[in-house]
């Protein structure tokens, strides 16, 4: 599609439609009727000034939100005289709670406050490590940071901080993950059934809420563990509003350098920390508006003596936004974001005065509105998002070498996307209940950019798209649907179909989900990718709903998925052109998923197990046949237990299994050039050997009370000290006995991490 | 059992933990036939015969005496002539068996093909030498970041107008007794475009010294730099093995693709190479 039909999208004149749908919603209540045809005459004139579309938009939107505040406060003024209000009463006593949220097929809710009472990775809770105990959730191994549902690819899954997308959530190389569990409220996890609302991502969303309510009294809590440390505040801001402060530090640093600075001729630097606050105004009974802001930092450098090169990669994300919630009364809600959010990471080598960078970055500015109704059986939602993605991928710079050329021309992407949703449920019956969701969403590319035709790695032709003009539109509707069938009340079967696009992938250039992964948008030569998913789930709760217990099947087809054939000596020895190192292919992921629960007793727990199968099919790939997906992953079971002793004492035990990941595996090796090569077998061929630890944690209690805990926390990770290989290493290696001179001992071994971990720490809460 | 035993088994459980045993069923194998040859411009053809080896689960060491082929009938020919090359006991290889020529002599432009036979199998591969390209200037410098360690860099003047692939190779005289590919040697020519900024030429890494391997030189070292003109065959091939052997037990960014080898019916690279050497002695009064 070319610039000179820019203005005939469909996308302006369906936000059109949409100002008018928010104008209806106030209309309804007590809205002044004059507000539209104001609302009309500004999109008019601001069109006729040429102002572009989405400030047209966003500036409609803002009048209608001032306008709807102003109504909250006049209505707010008005209901003074009927408030009546109570006097605090405070019940402590302690009960323990569930971790998981009622059964429901496709969708978990985490309480976090009850996390403390899990195993704990050197002293840390961490609630993305407890969703890869559920089913579908795959366990990965260490040193692999990746979010697996059902097959897919981690970029295949959103993670939403309080709406706001986050595109790398763990430090560590994946041992933690960036939030920290003392500022949170809720996970929740949509796996099956996505409805309207739910979009961007092909196939799960995990949804963070932080805590968000008033207090009327300071808190603090926080954690002291053996290689980092947190810290929450919750302070009152006079009677309507509080805010929530939290951070988190690694001491990793002070450990690590001073031993590999001793101990070995690399010596390492690691450091991470991450800070939240959250600001919760509530200027009504009706209305709540919080601001957001998370940052998050890692950073690891080392030294490689020999070759006078010094390493380091950082990333960070950031996420801000401003949320308006608005009851207009019990039946209707409204939700309007605005948020900014931003993944950096840069590698850097220094090597005798030479540097070479590998930055990528990837930028949000959104927006997003949701407005819920419900009438008698009814329950209905609209609303739109829209994000403008200011999309740097991996490109290579230097300064002081020739050898590694930055790519021609610019290489930012600007890419606008937008959906606009409608999603419908009606309970027919006590027995029966549907929800139909229809949402459109569709992706631009717009200029300026530079797109050169290359062969031979060389620049045969450039074209030069204007600052604004489309360089391509891509858009689809997708239908969700869901039927719900309770055949007595505590029965419950679910059906569902989903078509899910997405505009943004990941390129994952490491085997482990390493920080440099890159996101690339939809653009002139790369097409979106979308999915058909299919999904079928029984759930039942019996005996006064102590034991629960899930089956779900599903399948998935997916389209687009994206292959990395780039080598990482490809960006020093030519010219890298990011588009030919990405490969296209389609992919099936299917299996089953059992699940059961124990809610009730001093012993509480859970046994999910998970049979799939992942497969991809590239036409450059194996000859063009399928082959496993990397996380193709045969049988993932995993078992949790918990038993409280006494009110001061409890323990816990998870156990984890799960087929290895498949990966290319060397068949032969040969020798040119007097160096060892391997020739491979075919592609994700080979599997890892199977994957297993288990984790005990015991918890003493000092106080249990509901504002006031103190806990000393004692855990063992990889109890049983099994060793879990990373990877795989093969080379040769002199024989060491004399009498066997020109011998070489072939080595073929899994390298792991490491072993058992013991860990002790103290979480507290005043 | 009682409360002791129970400990004991916990205890025992702990400390000696739980090795994982890798699997290598490779069913099927059978070696494949592997070439190592070139041919440059003003020299004789060479060729190294090897085998693969399996990595099966049974298979634990190899020695260099069962790795070349001694018994194979090595055939080049420039489409006019045609040469059986001899094969040679040469201890300069690892392994130290050849097969050189001695009739045929290098020229740029010409097409050179090979025949390997060999227990019944035949490979064939063909490769073309290009015209040599002179170095527009090659320099030695001490390293910035240290006191003993010194770097050479070459400067390219490169045919804008032609798609051309280049390639190092070096020799420390008195340490080695053949040319080792130059470590990050392969240069496109659209990586170099316009730019007159230099090339370092790392030292050439075989995998006996792998583990101590530093890309630098050393005072008083007498270092020959070749600097090789290839046909693309040569790069792609070269490209992938440099990742091969620099990324092949990097557990971040892995090597797991095979090498694309111009040898039908084999693997490895039969090259032809357009050369101009360069000796350099590494002197005390280079800043």
């Amino acid at each position: 599609m070319t610039s000179h039909n820019n203005n005939k999208l469909p996308t302006a004149d369906l936000y059109f439609l949409y100002s008018c749908i928010i104008f209806t919603e106030n209309l309804r209540n007590k809205g002044d009727p004059g507000d539209f045809r104001r609302s009309c005459i500004w999109f008019i004139f601001l069109k006729i000034i040429k102002v572009p579309l989405q400030i047209r938009i966003f500036l409609i939107l803002l009048g209608f939100s001032f306008l709807a505040f102003s109504q909250s406060n006049t209505l707010e003024r008005d209901s003074i005289g009927t408030t009546h209000h109570l006097h605090e009463i405070e019940i402590t006593a302690w009960y323990p709670q569930k971790l998981l949220s009622e059964l429901s097929a496709g969708k978990i809710e985490l309480n976090v406050s009850e996390l403390n009472s899990l195993p704990r990775f050197l002293g840390e809770t961490d609630a993305l490590r407890t969703l890869k105990l559920l089913p579908g959730v795959l366990t990965t191994g260490e040193l692999n940071s990746g979010l697996y549902i059902r097959g897919s690819e981690p970029s295949h899954s959103q993670i939403l901080l309080n709406g706001v997308p986050l595109y790398n959530a763990m430090h560590l190389l994946g041992f933690f993950s960036v939030f920290n569990s003392n500022h949170m409220n809720t996970f929740t996890l949509y796996k099956s059934h996505l409805d309207a609302s739910k979009g961007g991502r092909l196939s799960a969303s995990v949804e963070m809420e932080t805590r968000n309510e008033l207090v009327s009294k300071p808190t603090i809590s926080g954690n002291v563990g053996i290689i980092s440390a947190q810290l929450t505040a919750a302070l009152p801001l006079g009677k309507k509003a509080s805010i929530y402060l939290s951070g988190r530090k690694t001491y990793l640093g002070l450990i690590v350098k001073p031993i590999t600075t001793k101990t070995s001729d690399t010596p390492a630097d690691y450091d991470f920390e991450d800070y939240n606050s959250t600001l919760v105004f509530k200027p009504s009974h009706r209305d709540r508006l919080m601001a957001n802001f998370y940052y998050g930092r890692d950073y690891f450098d080392i030294e490689a003596g020999g070759y006078l090169l010094n390493g380091m990669i950082k990333w960070n994300n950031l996420a801000a936004s401003i949320q308006w919630d608005r009851h207009f009364d019990k039946t209707k809600t409204m939700r309007h974001i605005i948020y900014l959010a931003q993944y950096k990471n840069k590698l850097s080598v220094l090597q005798n005065q030479i540097t070479a960078r590998l930055p990528s970055s990837i930028t949000d500015y959104g927006y997003k509105s949701l407005f819920s109704v419900q009438a008698g059986r009814f329950t209905g939602k609209c609303g739109l998002e829209y994000i403008y993605h200011h999309m740097y991928p991996q490109n290579i710079e230097s300064q002081g070498a020739y050898l590694i050329q930055p790519s021609p021309g610019s290489r930012l992407y600007r890419i606008h996307e937008g959906a606009l949703f409608l999603n419908g449920e009606y309970k027919f019956s006590t027995r029966l209940s549907a929800e139909i969701g229809l949402r459109y969403s569709g992706a631009a590319q717009l200029g300026p950019f530079d797109h050169h035709t290359y062969r031979l790695g060389e620049i045969v032709a450039t074209r030069h798209f204007k600052k604004g003009e489309l360089m391509k539109f891509y858009g689809g509707i997708e239908p969700r649907v869901a039927i719900y069938l309770h055949p007595t009340p505590s029965q419950q079967l679910s059906l569902s179909y989903n078509l899910t696009r997405q505009y943004i992938g990941q390129v994952s250039s490491s085997s482990i989900g390493f920080p440099t992964d890159f996101w690339m948008p939809a653009s002139l030569n790369i097409p979106p990718q979308h999915a058909h998913s299919l999904a079928a789930g029984y759930a039942m709760e019996f005996n006064a709903r102590e034991y629960e217990a899930s089956a779900e099947l599903y399948y998935k087809r997916l389209y687009n998925q994206m292959e990395s054939a780039g080598a990482l000596i490809d960006m020093i020895s030519q010219q890298y052109i990011i588009e030919d190192k990405i490969y296209f292919g389609r992919g099936n992921n299917y299996g089953m998923e059992l699940m059961f629960r124990k809610n009730k007793g001093r012993l509480t727990g859970w046994i999910s197990y998970a049979l799939g199968w992942a497969y991809r099919q590239t036409p450059q790939i194996n000859q063009g046949r399928a082959y496993p997906a990397k996380q193709d992953r045969r049988h993932d079971l995993s078992i949790t237990a918990r038993y409280q002793i006494n009110r001061h004492w409890d323990c816990a035990a998870t156990f984890v299994y799960a087929t290895g990941n498949a990966l290319t595996m060397p068949e032969s090796l040969y020798i040119v050039g007097e160096n060892v090569l391997c020739e491979y077998g075919p592609y994700n061929g080979g599997r890892m050997p199977a994957y297993h630890r288990t984790d005990l944690s015991v918890n003493y209690w000092i106080t249990r009370k509901s504002k006031t805990e103190q806990v000393i926390n004692f855990s063992l990770y990889n109890a049983y000290n099994r060793k879990n290989p990373v990877y795989l290493n093969v080379g040769i290696l002199p024989a060491k006995e004399a009498s066997k001179q020109n011998t070489y001992v072939i080595r073929k071994r899994g390298k792991s991490l490491y072993g058992i971990i013991p860990s002790i720490s103290y979480s507290f809460k005043f | 059992m009682n409360r002791h035993s129970f400990i004991l088994l916990l205890l025992f459980v702990l400390l000696t933990g739980c090795q994982v045993k890798w699997d290598f069923e490779i069913e099927d194998f059978e070696p494949q036939i592997v070439v190592d040859g070139w041919i440059e411009s003003g020299n004789v053809a060479t060729v190294c015969l090897t085998q693969t080896r399996s990595l099966n689960s049974n298979v634990d060491s190899m020695t260099l005496a069962e790795i070349p082929i001694r018994w194979a009938k090595v055939t080049v020919s420039d489409g006019e002539t045609t040469e059986v090359l001899t094969g040679t006991l040469d201890t300069n290889y690892v392994p130290s068996f050849i097969y050189r020529g001695n009739l045929l002599i290098g020229e740029p432009g010409k097409t050179y093909t090979l025949t390997v036979e060999y227990s019944g199998h035949t490979v064939t591969a063909s490769t073309t030498i290009p015209q040599p390209v002179p170095l527009a200037d090659i320099q030695v410098s001490r390293c910035p970041d240290s006191d003993s360690l010194y770097q050479i860099n070459a400067y390219i003047d490169d045919n804008p107008t032609e798609k051309n692939f280049y390639k190092f190779f070096t020799r420390v005289t008195h340490e080695e007794k053949r040319f080792y590919a130059s470590f990050l040697g392969n240069i496109d020519d659209a990586a170099i475009g316009n730019s007159k900024l230099p090339i370092p030429v790392y030292r050439g890494k075989n995998f006996i010294q792998s583990s101590k391997f530093i890309p630098y030189y050393h005072l008083e070292d007498t270092v020959l730099v070749k600097f090789a003109h290839l046909p693309q065959h040569g790069f792609d091939f070269w490209n992938g093995y440099e990742n091969e052997v620099t990324n092949g037990q990097n557990p971040l960014f892995p090597s797991n693709t095979n090498l694309k080898s111009n040898i039908l019916g084999g693997l490895g690279i039969w090259c032809g190479y357009g050369v101009s050497l360069y000796p350099i002695v590494i002197a005390r009064d280079v800043q």
